[in-house]
């Protein structure tokens, strides 16, 4: 859930960021179109100005020939327009001059005679205006071209020549002439202005025609394209002739996308036109997005990796203070579990004290006081296991074993409790190929720990009952195990199921015997099923009992392949010391007797079969010999207890104080001579690794075929696999598991020593 | 715009003219050996299909349409059966729209129109360009210029027998620069001069008014009339047209300056105009100025101006062609331009085909197939009929519609060549004006006026010929 509701938060974030970054992106693009078209009004302006400033330039030019005309005195009106000729002929601007009498009568530089009803020019000064600025049509009247014109004219006070009174004088300039002057481009070339009239004729275009019957008409442009926002050629065409300025957006015929921006031309009928193709727009914007972008990639960048920091800062506060927590309340459950059996033996040694001379108390106290010292060992096992299996230090091996011997052995070392307590034991099996590959010990753990709690937690006379079913994969190459113990004990309320397999759980509800345990075993079985990629999990009714079932997938091997002898007894012992010592179960015939073979298998010590063979009080006794021992331990108290223990049993000792006096001891007796050696591994001088080494150089008969045990409170893997990796031959953990040690030695002494 | 293309896509525009008859002759194809070249090229792609997978060497160019520009100067035209038709250009995309739908394989043909003071603009601003123009049509006092640049094909090849045989021998020679054909005539205008019937007549003029028929007057008699109308047209009316504010004024000054018996050019081709023959017309028309017969300072007028003055009946003689005297009803009478012989003179202004090579011989060919197509299509020959066709089918055919035709196929043998075979009119005209404009005004005199423009326009032939280059 908190993965979901993690992604639902980034996710929502990132939704909210792309909204976000889209928006501004919509506001930039708006503001930037923006800008752009401030920028178009602000060219139209400069570029309408410049048109009317070339407008009153052409006026002022024409009002100075008609100064002129003053000042050359002319008397009549040919001679008018002979000097309308000539100045027509000087001038850059004017293709052709005329004077407008009052009737209408215009008189050209080119001696042409228009009567009033031979033209409209007149007309346009009716209104009373100064000036005018028209595009020659042949509407007005056919002038003295065909040629696109302009024609402009300004009003003259009353002018008196050769007897006429002439109004106005006009002037005729070729478009392709002054269009040059007005044409202006902008954004790089690629915005073009143009000038047309109400009519939609091209006063000013980028490619002027010459002659009326070229010319193009805007309408006609407009109406070959398209217009956008629903704007119709009318509503144009209606704007320009009542002089507003309006922009539009539109696509040309061949498909390409304009923004049009119209201003009237003062004192005239005309609309100057900025036209910018919208690629310019996105020209113009691509630099603001590809900024924004990358200034929001880094800034989401740079938060995120802020916040992976932070997260990072949280999770490893959070994980540290609950790491606290938990080591508090370890602590906590610790000192309360430890000085519970500590004050056990405390009591026990205060009441032996005090009854040391009353045998039948003592035996009880003594009893009692074992019982205590076990169940502190048995605390302290586990919690190294806790501690590596959280730590994730415990390495699982991947050793072939027999799932059939394994459940046997287990159901074994628990067969005795239940048949204290006249529980009924059903054991059904399914096993198609019984050789896997996995960490035996480990697996054998976890089901005896919840056999034993089983057998705790069911009382007197109930059943338990062990499913064991194999499914083989397809391949052949895994298989599926799945174990089920179910009990008819008290069960467990749904609360306390929840949490069966956290640390120091017990239901409070038990009878005495559920003392015993530590609170550990199903939060260890836990890990472990969860290291081997495998899975526990139980059902359970308060006063029905509970159900544990283990699956995990573990790959086949060949019947007994990779299994070497020297391996089974190892693993099997191991198993019998992980199991807290239990033992002395009857098995299927037909186990057994694979059991037994392996028991009988040269050098082969500590095998199921063999403890069997030496727990049974008849087998010690038969097998009672003089046997010498060598005991290597710097600890002066330990050595005169193993020295008592070992002598009571028959067993002849010398004590070596390091490791350099038992390789010298070892060295100096006869062949022969020790039957075993029992190496601290931890002492001065010389340890006991070396020790073993330095033994195992000897050239001597025996230097290679003593039995050497490890015996040290280093109980790990690695701690085994070095010690038999110095050359020693078993290893016995301390505290000293004495019925262990009597067997193993008792084991040498029946193999007749080396 | 000062040139405006319309592309044509096969199907997307509906013909300006009736869809191909099935009288239309095939397009002529160049006999045999254009398909065999089709016929092997089809087989050597063939077998390289089947035999070089992969080569691409072949010169098989697929399915792929050939881009055909033709380039058309806007030109005002009537066709006597056709009211719709009122400019050349459309004549001509009606000829690419229906050669694009009837040729045997996809052509794309482009026709763009441009301005008729745009011609050099609009050929030589777009060589090596791909709007470098495949087929032009245009007068050929102008386009005649472009044979000289060597990218002018010589279109023999084009003209089977029939064609040829059909076309008026004048105007065909025309065409033909060093005994090869290199322009394709399509129709003519001749130019006479018009003289308003009414001024004369108030002139006292009635005399020389005749009807139906193109007359001419001695160079006496000119002078005559000229005095009178001068002397008794009103204030702000002229007795003739004069103008020289740009080159267009050199058709009919430099007919007028074979008034005295002036050749005008010598055997070479050059002007010859210090000979007395040429200085006298210089003479008679500088005095002409003093005793008004143009309109005052005509060195700053144009045609259009002399043109307004005529139609507003303030000028009594104006040059006209045979399509324009239409305008003028029977106010105007006929009459050549003096000299050199008691005939008078006329000049024509033949329009036509060229033919370009821009360096795709594909292009060229189906170039070529154009004006195949063209001159194989009675129905296009027909739309000439509104000036003087150049066929004489379809004058057969028109000649009674075409107003006064009769008069001027009658008058042809007086048109002379206005150019003298220059290979560059253009500059030759650029020079030639100005010298006009100066004694006009009366800076020089006929001598150096005649000295001027026989060196400047020489050194203009001269060039021209140095810049000359035929295509082979």
């Amino acid at each position: 859930m908190e993965r979901r509701k993690y992604i639902a938060i980034v996710s929502a974030a990132a939704v909210v960021i792309v909204v976000a970054v889209c928006v501004y992106l919509a506001q930039l693009s708006a503001t930037v179109a923006g800008n752009l078209m401030t920028s178009v009004d602000e060219i139209s302006r400069h570029d309408v100005e410049t048109i009317e400033g070339t407008l009153n330039n052409c006026y002022a030019r024409l009002g100075s020939v008609a100064d002129r005309l003053e000042v050359y005195d002319v008397q009549t009106v040919h001679e008018a327009q002979e000097q309308l000729n000539l100045e027509a002929a000087s001038s850059a601007m004017f293709n052709a001059v005329y004077l407008m009498e009052a009737d209408g009568t215009l008189y050209s530089s080119s001696y042409v005679r228009l009567g009033a009803d031979e033209h409209a020019y007149d007309e346009l000064m009716e209104d009373g205006r100064e000036h005018f600025a028209m595009l020659y049509d042949d509407e007005n009247g056919r002038l003295e071209t065909t040629k696109e014109s302009l024609i402009f004219g300004i009003r003259l006070p009353d002018t008196e020549i050769g007897g006429r009174t002439f109004v106005a004088m006009l002037a005729r300039s070729d478009l392709s002439t002054i269009s040059s002057q007005l044409v202006i481009e902008s954004f790089d070339g690629q915005g073009v202005s143009s000038v047309v009239n109400a009519r939609g004729y091209y006063i000013v275009s980028a490619s002027p025609a010459t002659d009326l019957a070229g010319r193009d008409n805007f309408y006609d442009t407009l109406e070959a394209g398209r217009i956008d926002d629903g704007v119709t050629v009318e509503d144009i065409r209606r704007n320009i002739a009542a002089g507003e300025s309006f922009v539009i957006n539109c696509t040309t015929s061949a498909g390409e996308d304009l923004v049009m921006s119209f201003a009237p031309v003062a004192g005239t009928e005309w609309s100057f036109i900025m036209t910018v193709p919208t690629e310019v727009f996105s020209q113009r914007f691509a630099p603001f997005i590809a900024m924004t972008v990358g200034m929001l990639g880094a800034m989401v960048a740079v938060i995120s990796i802020m916040l992976a920091v932070i997260y990072r800062f949280m999770r490893q506060s959070i994980q540290a203070r609950a790491e606290a927590v938990a080591r508090t309340e370890f602590l906590s459950n610790m000192s309360h579990e430890i000085r519970t059996p500590l004050n056990g033996i405390i009591g026990l040694n205060h009441l032996m004290e005090r009854h040391v001379d009353d045998a039948t108390a003592m035996r009880d106290y003594v009893n009692r006081l074992g019982k205590a010292a076990q169940y502190l060992l048995s605390l302290v096992n586990d919690i190294l296991d806790m501690s590596k299996l959280q730590a994730g230090k415990v390495d699982l091996t991947s050793e072939p074993f027999d799932v059939n011997a394994l459940v046997d052995n287990v159901c074994e070392m628990q067969r005795g409790p239940m048949a204290d307590r006249g529980i009924r034991f059903e054991l059904s099996r399914t096993v198609e190929h019984p050789w896997l590959r996995g960490d035996e010990v480990r697996l054998s753990q976890v089901l005896m720990n919840i056999l034993s709690n089983a057998v705790k937690f069911t009382p007197e006379g109930g059943r338990i009952s062990m499913k064991v079913h194999e499914a083989v994969y397809a391949s052949g190459n895994e298989a599926v195990l799945t174990v089920s113990i179910a009990d008819t004990g008290c069960g467990m309320t749904k609360e306390f199921a929840e949490h069966v397999f956290d640390a120091f759980t017990q239901e409070r509800n038990r009878n005495s015997d559920s003392q015993k345990g530590t609170g550990l075993g199903m939060s260890i079985s836990y890990l472990l099923m969860t290291q081997m990629g495998g899975s526990i999990t139980v059902e359970s009714e308060p006063g029905c009992g509970s159900c544990f079932t283990v699956i995990v997938t573990l790959p086949t091997v060949a019947n007994g392949d990779g299994l070497t002898p020297a391996q089974a007894p190892s693993l099997i012992s191991s198993s019998a010391e992980g199991a807290e010592g239990v033992g002395g179960v009857e098995r299927a015939e037909k186990v057994e007797a694979e059991t037994a073979e392996t028991v009988e298998a040269p050098g082969a010590p500590g095998a199921p079969g063999a403890v069997r063979a030496v727990s049974s009080p008849s087998g010690v006794e038969a097998a009672r010999a003089p046997v010498e021992i060598l005991v290597a331990e710097d600890n002066e108290l330990n050595a005169d207890i193993i020295s008592s223990i070992l002598t009571e049993e028959g067993f002849s000792i010398t004590v070596a104080e390091n490791g350099e006096e038992a390789v010298r001891l070892f060295s100096e007796s006869p062949a022969g001579h020790f039957a075993a050696i029992l190496m601290d591994a931890q002492m001065p001088v010389m340890d006991g690794y070396e020790a073993s080494r330095a033994i195992r150089d000897l050239k001597r008969a025996d230097a290679k075929t003593v039995r050497i045990f490890a015996c040290t409170a280093s109980t790990f893997a690695e701690d085994r696999n070095r010690a038999l990796a110095s050359g020693m031959d078993d290893f016995l953990s301390k505290p000293l598991n004495v019925t262990v040690m009597l067997q193993k030695l008792e084991a040498v002494r029946k193999g007749g020593a080396s | 715009m000062s040139s405006e293309s319309r592309r044509i896509h096969r199907g997307m525009i509906e013909p300006a003219f009736p869809p191909t008859q099935s009288v239309v002759p095939p397009i002529p194809r160049r006999g045999m050996t254009r398909r065999a070249f089709c016929a092997g090229a089809a087989f050597l792609a063939a077998a390289g299909t089947l035999s070089l997978a992969g080569c691409n060497s072949l010169p098989f160019t697929g399915a792929a349409p050939v881009r055909l520009v033709i380039k058309v100067p806007r030109t005002g035209h009537d066709v006597v059966f056709d009211d719709s038709i009122s400019q050349v250009e459309t004549v001509i995309q009606g000829m690419a729209e229906g050669f694009q739908r009837d040729y045997e394989r996809p052509v794309d043909v482009e026709v763009v129109v441009f301005e008729q003071n745009q011609y050099d603009e609009a050929v030589k601003g777009s060589f090596d360009t791909d709007k470098a123009p495949d087929v032009l049509y245009g007068d050929y006092f102008n386009i005649s210029t472009y044979i000289r640049t060597g990218r002018v094909v010589p279109l023999d090849d084009v003209v089977a027998p029939a064609i040829r045989d059909d076309l008026f021998d004048d105007l065909w020679n025309m065409g033909v620069v060093e005994g090869r054909a290199y322009m394709m005539p399509y129709l003519a205008r001749q130019n006479v001069l018009a003289y308003n019937k009414e001024m004369f007549r108030n002139a006292g003029l009635g005399e020389f008014v005749a009807e139906g028929k193109i007359t001419a007057w001695s160079l006496d008699e000119w002078t005559r009339i000229l005095d009178a109308l001068a002397a008794s047209l009103p204030e702000g009316s002229f007795p003739m047209m004069m103008y020289a504010g740009s080159s267009q004024g050199d058709t009919h000054i430099v007919t007028l300056l074979r008034s005295a018996g002036s050749s005008i050019y010598d055997d070479t081709g050059h002007f010859n105009l210090s000979a007395p023959e040429g200085i006298a017309a210089l003479r008679w028309i500088q005095e002409g100025v003093g005793r008004g017969w143009f309109p005052p300072h005509a060195e700053n007028l144009e045609i259009e101006d002399c043109s307004s003055l005529f139609r507003q009946g303030q000028l009594a003689i104006y040059m006209v062609n045979n399509a324009s005297i239409t305008r003028y009803g029977d106010t105007v009478g006929l009459v050549n331009f003096p000299g050199p012989d008691a005939d008078g003179s006329a000049t024509a202004f033949a329009s036509g085909f060229q033919v370009f090579d821009n360096g795709d011989a594909e292009k060229l060919q189906v170039a070529k197939d154009f004006l195949s197509y063209v001159y194989t299509d009675e129905r296009w020959l027909d739309y000439a009929a509104g000036a003087i066709p150049a066929s004489k089918r379809v004058s057969d055919r028109y000649g009674a519609d075409i107003p006064s035709y009769d008069l001027f196929r009658a008058n042809a043998d007086n048109v002379w060549d206005f150019t003298g075979g220059s290979p560059d009119t253009q500059t030759v005209r650029d020079v030639f004006y100005t010298g006009i404009h100066d004694l006009l005004m009366g800076k020089t005199t006929p001598e150096e006026c005649a000295a001027l423009l026989d060196a400047q326009c020489n050194a203009a032939i001269d060039e021209g010929w140095a810049k000359s280059q035929l295509h082979e």
